[in-house]
């Protein structure tokens, strides 16, 4: 596998450190439960090239190193995917983000996920300390449009797919009865499990009865 | 005396080790007796001191950060641990050792040279460094510490500087404790022909004439890109940093061997 110089993950891992506590210097709140979550080493996988970075919290500060050291948590992922989870936030409650698989302690993932989740950074007061205030607004302002229009395309459109898929095509079935097939399945899995106990309960007392 | 651009071989009497009983040593492609290679050394250095940092964001177009960085995150250094900078100059490696051992641990700036010093101490408490942090003018060969008393010793871009590096080497090996780690960051040899072309290109025309401009003097930034061509390789050096004592030698190259970063461990 490619291994890059270490020059360039020296590079990397001080953009990304630099980036990581400017971003975190924008939401306090963040930190403060980061750092709650105590002495914690947050391992990134970065693919496709070989290169392993290790985060750890340090007084208040994230220190980035390219060692391959133990970690607590590990985010394996491409640097497009580990980018995105930053800065869109996760977009599933079940994973982190598509595209990112994390492992470790299940407890250390699940809160580290929450904070992930919540991070609520204020970009516009870190553009009004370049461009100033009416600028960054502006610019803000614009951007949340943006997004808005984003999402609400992305919504129309999913719906529409789903009409079409459910209503006109009839290639798949509509929620309810999907319940209701889910359902169906459940009183098997139950009824099903029932009669295991019951045989198994059954064949001990022949078992006894013969001995 | 070779030409610039050209590659001169180490010559051969004294190994490039500054040997007392060759009477003479290399300070760039010249052969000048061993006692004057400390002095003209020192004038270098008392010359470029003012403009180092400068030149040296120039010179590497700020690449010699990362490779700090990378000797910084090779080191292993603790909280509490005492770590002695050879030849730290104006202080980058020190101020980072400074965050990472903490207010009970220890770094030395040592330097044989009195204006580099200065200006390293100058820079460091202008920022705001100092409680744990003790400056100290000392030559490498003659290290004036105790024995088995650092964690870490780094010397970044000194070790070519040393009239006698294999004295320097035992020395760095003395003062480390045992199982303590010695980092030496230092100019390479390039491993592609391609890159090392441009390379020579690059120090024997740029570098004097940056220094002309920038420092006021080119002969010292010409000597830089001669010392540079005959310091050790890679391989000798690990064999170096072997017969002085350190085992599990090794070394990273970065960017493309224009500089490797050493590392080897005290038994």
């Amino acid at each position: 596998m490619f291994q890059p110089d270490p020059t360039l993950l020296a590079a990397l891992s001080a953009s990304l450190e630099l980036a990581l506590n400017r971003a975190l210097a924008l939401d306090p709140g963040s930190l403060q439960r980061l750092a709650a979550l105590g002495e914690l080493a947050i391992g990134l996988e970065l693919q496709p090239v070989d290169a392993k970075l290790s985060i750890r919290l340090d007084a208040g500060f994230l220190r980035i190193t390219t060692l391959d050291t133990p970690t607590d948590i590990t985010l394996a992922g491409t640097p497009l995917s580990l980018g995105r989870l930053l800065f869109e936030g996760p977009s599933t409650d079940l994973g982190i983000h598509p595209g990112v698989q994390i492992s470790g302690n299940p407890e250390q993932v699940n809160a580290l996920a929450a904070i992930v989740r919540d991070l609520e950074i204020d970009w516009e007061a870190a553009l009004a300390d370049i461009l100033g205030d009416i600028p960054a607004h502006f610019l803000a302002r614009r951007w949340r449009r943006l997004q808005q229009w984003q999402k609400h395309a992305h919504q129309s459109l999913a719906m529409t797919l789903e009409d079409y898929l459910k209503e006109e095509s009839d290639w798949l079935p509509h929620r309810e009865q999907l319940n209701d097939y889910m359902e169906s399945v459940d009183r098997v899995q139950q009824a099903t499990e029932q009669l295991e106990a019951r045989i198994m309960q059954l064949q001990a007392h022949i078992d006894k009865t013969q001995t | 005396m070779s030409q610039p651009g050209t590659r001169t071989p180490q010559p051969a009497a004294p190994s490039g080790n500054g040997s007392a009983q060759a009477h003479t040593t290399h300070f760039g492609y010249r052969q000048v007796p061993v006692g004057e290679k400390v002095q003209r050394v020192a004038e270098v250095f008392h010359s470029v001191a003012q403009k180092y940092d400068m030149m040296n964001d120039l010179m590497s177009m700020g690449i010699h950060r990362l490779w700090k960085r990378f000797t910084v995150e090779l080191s292993g250094v603790r909280k509490n641990h005492k770590v002695l900078d050879i030849a730290g100059g104006t202080g980058d490696l020190t101020m980072k050792f400074s965050d990472l051992v903490g207010p009970q641990g220890t770094v030395v700036l040592a330097d044989i040279n009195a204006s580099m010093l200065k200006v390293g101490r100058d820079r460091l408490v202008d920022r705001g460094y100092g409680n744990n942090i003790e400056y100290v003018q000392a030559n490498a060969e003659q290290l004036p510490f105790p024995d088995n008393h650092f964690n870490c010793v780094s010397i970044a871009f000194g070790l070519r500087n040393v009239t006698d590096k294999d004295q320097a080497l035992r020395e760095m090996h003395r003062v480390l404790k045992p199982g303590g780690r010695l980092l030496v960051l230092e100019f390479s040899k390039p491993n592609n022909p391609l890159l090392t072309k441009a390379y020579d290109l690059y120090s024997f025309t740029a570098l004097p004439v940056m220094g002309k401009l920038i420092a006021g003097d080119s002969d010292s930034y010409q000597y830089l890109a001669e010392s540079i061509r005959m310091h050790p390789d890679q391989e000798t050096l690990k064999q170096m940093m072997s017969e002085a004592g350190f085992v599990n030698c090794r070394y990273h190259n970065m960017t493309g061997g224009i500089v490797a970063l050493h590392s080897g461990i005290k038994p």
